[in-house]
């Protein structure tokens, strides 16, 4: 008989693992890829190749150079492909090809590795990559075209959001609602269909990947912030509905905001955290120079989850 | 012109004010301390091992400055070193026999083994659930906590034990304090003669789990002309004040269990496979 | 039907418990030579009491309680004491064991002898002679921590008990035994309360039993609707893990929360294992010490079932005579004494069976995977799954960094192992803490 093993108990483990809850999020995330590549063609479809595939490899060389082993299982995990593909989904679908590659190469080696890698990172690394790209290429970052079926050729174009800071409330109310949900207006590639985004979501709160506290405080919290301004003016702000549909607020709050590594820890800190989000991005929208603020209010919010996990902690049994 | 003017000017006046601020304070808040610590310090192996018995090496230099603590010593600095310290001082430092740290075990892949511990790969987490597989109660586990708390990188683990390398040994006792199973053991440097066993086990005992285990067979006190074996229960010991290196106690061992470190023998140069993964674990 | 569960945390993993369900409790042929530890209680190893080459008869006793908190260890044979010396236990540490040389005949006429005589009447008994009986017999906890019963059953004068639990939630994947005993000897184990109540001077009493056992809530729910048995009921427990840990089961029956770093008679309760109970009546009106014991046998083994186990019977040996063997012995990875969340392997198969061996699991290659763990990823499943309300993963990481600060909580922790079980990544979690509780005593300086 071969020896025996002895170890620490338990000795079962459940089957799911961390490839699962990577692979997980990519096939929730698939069919908002597949909606952009529809609308938006080729080259969207090229971007988010380009973006896993450096991602990936990043990966690949950030563990090779910290001397770990298993690098191929490693770098295959998942967690590589899940921001390398939301770093793509965060691309206006004309950005050129290069800003995939530093946008997944900051992702990945600055904001990831430099922390020491997979569950060390503070902040969630595909909006880094986004935020980074956002302030290095505005230019690139920031020319919007028109969705239409398998796009080859762009027609310039202005997001809801984008059209609301420069020209108005009715150069936005342009845009329906239901173009903002089913994915037929100018907007970055993973942000155009609010429904795809909606069915992946689902698909991970039944698969118990995400909790449902960060979405809907972050989206409730919005839709009151906005509401309570456009109650008072309808005629300057937009009403929550538009808000909550239109730019990266669906990507963000479902996908971005929800990423373990990121996010507190409890139940509560999570509210808080959604909480947090959602006024960080009204304030931003509402009163800001940009026109989106979802990145910056994750980001920011990211840095405040230390803080959050210390004064959340669970009560313990029997206090 | 104007806007330069009035920049320069605002920021001359706030970078003026704040330097003030702070040369004042620097004054009235000074600790006066002695600028002894800080030289005592500097002369210090720097370390912070805890050797001594104090929190670090800053720690020590004030204690030994502030308290002119004749009895300090500090074993991770050479007899030079100490002299130097004591001469600035103007103290006499004592100082003993240079110590350094033995493994009381070189079991390894001599002793036996039951079963595959998978977990994690330190000492103290396979002892405090129950899981060692070295069948020898008493034994070096070698899974290298004491290779990871050394300071001084004087240890590495080869073939399933711990060897400490005697030459970078300044005895500071970390290792010591970390063992779980205790069988690392301070020793005088000079003498080169130890047993190499931690089992107090019954002869039969020891023979079943390990090949090079002290069986307490008191071949070694018979044979020494010098009195300087201690016989413990079924495990013996030298005494470092009576051995004169004779030798013959290694030559009688049955076992092999007394080792004597030759001055070519301290210096321990793992194959480098050896070191990779030791370092690893 | 009401339900009652634990409301924090507790996860459900593969029951598995279809290989020894309901497979009758068979004793098996004796063996040659067994070998009975002297550690098999909580607290202070019992002292030997006997020597090499010494004839002994079945019951006798052999070791000496050594302390307050110890117990009495009795041959569960008749034999010949070949040696005494320290070995390897099932639970992983050294301990000072009997070996005895077995005389099957002597011992078969003998241990009938128990069951032949008319029971005696206990009610007739002092709380003083039934504590005593219970203490004499050697009677410990046989959920696994292996309380001395007599202990517990004495509880300090100013803490008064109002509730007693029986504990037959058997949360543990694949084990069988507490079932099957339900099932087996259910008036054995309502005399054995009936017993227990008197001692306290208590008449509420519930027996809380996971609704996967189905067959077990009925039939004890008939016997207790006759009446013959006062303050008995039963509360059937929703299956979840673990619903059988003492503060979970507490805090489902009762809706107390035994105060942290407390003992259930703080909040009026004591808590037993239906095995226990059984084992307090046959002391009480058999005579018969703890020699013996219903263990589970079950995994990757050719006749997985429950078997009447002498205490002191080797691992080897029984996996052999009564389940048949291994079903590949290449494949075997691990055998657990106990059940799989908070057994303890054994490194080698000559240790004995003892008094808290609840369930002897062999797991496979395809049920049993060791991987190396990975970085926390933070996804809070161990914080959500934690029935003590902790969180594991800061717990872990303050145990691998040294950090006393981050430990505050961690003897709370009951090890149950729902924390590891959850883990994406694979996290020794419960080990991590295992070790941090040292850390933070040395530091906290107690």
């Amino acid at each position: 008989m071969n020896n025996i093993v002895v170890s620490s108990s338990p000795h079962l483990r459940t089957t799911d693992n961390l490839k699962r809850v990577m692979y997980d999020v990519v096939i929730a995330l698939l069919p908002a890829a597949v909606i952009s590549a529809v609308f938006f063609g080729p080259h969207a479809l090229m971007l988010m190749i380009i973006a896993v595939a450096t991602a990936v490899l990043t990966e690949a060389l950030c563990l090779k150079i910290a001397g770990k082993s298993n690098i191929r299982q490693t770098a295959l995990d998942g967690s590589a492909v899940v921001a390398g593909l939301l770093l793509a989904f965060n691309l206006p679908p004309t950005a050129p090809w290069w800003t995939a590659v530093i946008g997944s190469l900051v992702a990945i080696a600055i904001a990831k590795h430099t922390f020491g890698g997979l569950g060390y990172n503070l902040f969630n690394p595909a909006l880094v990559g986004r935020v980074f790209l956002l302030i290095s290429f505005p230019v690139q970052m920031t020319y919007w075209t028109l969705p239409t079926f398998w796009q080859t050729d762009a027609v310039a174009a202005a997001t809801p959001l984008g059209a609301l800071k420069t020209d108005g409330l009715e150069a936005a109310q342009a845009f329906t609602t239901q173009g903002n949900f089913l994915g037929t207006i100018p907007g970055c590639l993973g942000e155009v269909s609010a429904v795809a985004l909606l069915v992946g979501a689902a698909y991970l709160l039944i698969r118990k990947v995400i909790t449902w506290e960060i979405p809907v405080c972050f989206i409730g919290t919005l839709a009151v912030f906005t509401g309570i301004f456009y109650l008072v003016d309808p005629g300057k702000y937009a009403d929550p509905l538009f808000h909550i549909v239109s730019g990266g607020v669906m990507l963000g709050a479902l996908f971005m905001a929800t990423d373990m590594v990121t996010s507190p820890l409890t139940r509560k800190g999570q509210i808080i955290f959604g909480i947090g989000c959602g006024l960080i991005t009204g304030i931003i929208r509402l009163f800001g120079g940009y026109p989106e603020g979802v990145a910056f209010a994750i980001l920011l919010m990211n840095a405040a989850v230390p803080l959050i996990d210390r004064h959340t902690e669970v009560k313990k049994f029997g206090v | 012109m104007n806007i330069i003017l009035v920049t320069s000017i605002s920021l001359g006046t706030i970078a003026l004010i704040a330097g003030l601020v702070l040369f004042v304070a620097s004054k009235k808040f000074a600790v006066l301390e002695n600028p002894l610590i800080d030289e005592v310090e500097e002369m210090l192996p720097g370390a912070n091992c805890g050797g001594c018995g104090l929190a670090g090496c800053r720690a020590f230099a004030e204690a030994i400055v502030n308290n002119k603590d004749t009895s300090l010593n500090c074993p991770a600095a050479d007899k030079d070193t100490m002299n130097d310290i004591a001469e600035k001082l103007g103290l006499q430092i004592s100082g003993g026999a240079r110590m350094v740290a033995r493994v009381n075990c070189q079991g390894g892949h001599n002793s036996i083994r039951e079963g595959d511990y998978l977990g994690i790969k330190t000492c103290a987490a396979a002892v405090v659930s129950n899981n060692v597989t070295l069948v020898c109660p008493h034994g070096c586990m070698g899974y290298g906590d004491c290779q990871r708390a050394c300071p001084f990188d004087a240890i590495r683990i080869i073939n399933d034990i711990a060897v400490i390398d005697e030459n970078k040994c300044v005895g500071c006792r970390v290792c010591v304090k970390t063992c779980p199973r205790s069988l690392i053991e301070m020793t005088p440097y000079d003498t080169r003669v130890y047993v190499a066993c931690n089992s107090p086990d019954k002869g039969p005992q020891v023979k079943k789990y390990c090949s090079v285990g002290c069986i307490g067979c008191k071949l070694c006190d018979k044979a020494c002309e010098f009195d300087a074996i201690a016989y413990k229960p079924f495990l013996a010991a030298v005494k470092p004040d009576n051995c004169t290196e004779c030798l013959e106690c290694v030559r009688k061992c049955p076992a092999k269990t007394i080792l004597f470190r030759g001055d070519d023998a301290m210096a321990v140069k793992p194959a480098a496979s050896d070191r990779a993964e030791t370092v690893n674990v | 039907m009401k339900l009652f569960t634990f409301k924090r945390g507790g996860v459900h993993p593969p029951e598995n418990k279809s290989l020894s369900e309901h497979k009758p409790v068979k004793s098996p042929e004796l063996p040659n030579r067994i070998a009975i530890n002297l550690n098999q209680h909580l607290g202070k190893p019992a002292r030997p009491l006997v020597k090499k080459k010494q004839e002994i008869f079945v019951g006798e006793r052999i070791g000496e309680a050594d302390g307050f908190i110890s117990a009495h260890v009795h041959s569960s044979v008749a034999g010949i004491v070949t040696k005494v010396e320290p070995a390897m236990t099932a639970v992983g540490i050294l301990a000072d064991t009997v070996f005895i040389d077995v005389d099957k005949e002597k011992t078969a006429e003998e241990l009938a002898a128990f069951y032949q005589q008319t029971p005696a009447d206990f009610t007739q008994m002092t709380t003083q002679e039934l504590v005593e009986k219970i203490k004499d017999c050697g009677i410990v906890g046989m959920g696994g921590a292996t309380f001395p019963a007599n202990v517990k059953l004495s509880p300090p004068p100013d803490k008064k008990i109002d509730t007693i639990l029986i504990n037959g939630a058997e949360c543990e994947p694949y084990l069988t035994a507490d079932h099957q005993l339900m099932l087996e000897q259910p008036d054995a184990l309502l005399n054995g309360l009936m017993i227990i109540q008197q001692i306290l001077g208590v008449q509420n009493t519930w027996i809380g039993i996971e609704t996967n056992k189905p067959d077990a809530i009925q039939l004890l729910q008939q016997k207790t609707d006759t009446g013959r048995f006062p303050g008995i009921q039963i509360a059937p427990l929703k299956t979840k893990y673990p619903q059988g840990g003492e503060k979970q089961l507490i805090a489902a029956v009762t809706g107390r929360e035994v105060p942290s770093g407390k003992l259930p008679f703080e909040v009026g309760c004591l808590v037993q294992n239906t095995g226990t109970a059984v084992a307090v009546y046959e002391a009480v009106c058999l005579n018969k010490p703890l020699i013996d014991r219903i263990v589970t046998i079950t995994g990757f083994v050719n006749s997985p079932g429950n078997y009447r186990l002498p205490v002191g019977a080797t691992f080897r040996q029984v996996i052999d005579d009564c389940a048949g063997g291994f079903r590949d012995e290449s494949r075997v990875k691990t055998v657990i004494n106990g059940g799989p969340m908070m057994g303890k392997n054994v490194r080698n198969l000559d240790v004995a069976v003892m008094k808290g061996t609840s369930g002897i699991l062999v797991l496979s290659d395809t049920e049993f995977h060791y991987e190396d763990e990975g970085p926390c990823i933070r996804c809070g499943r161990c914080v959500d799954g934690c029935p003590m309300g902790l969180m594991p993963t800061k717990l872990a990481i303050g145990a691998e960094y040294n950090r006393p600060e981050d430990l505050d909580t961690v003897m709370d922790c009951i090890e149950c192992g729902t924390c590891s079980y959850v883990c994406p990544t694979r996290r020794q979690l419960v080990h991590w803490i295992r070790l941090g509780k040292p850390i933070f005593r040395n530091a906290s300086g107690s």
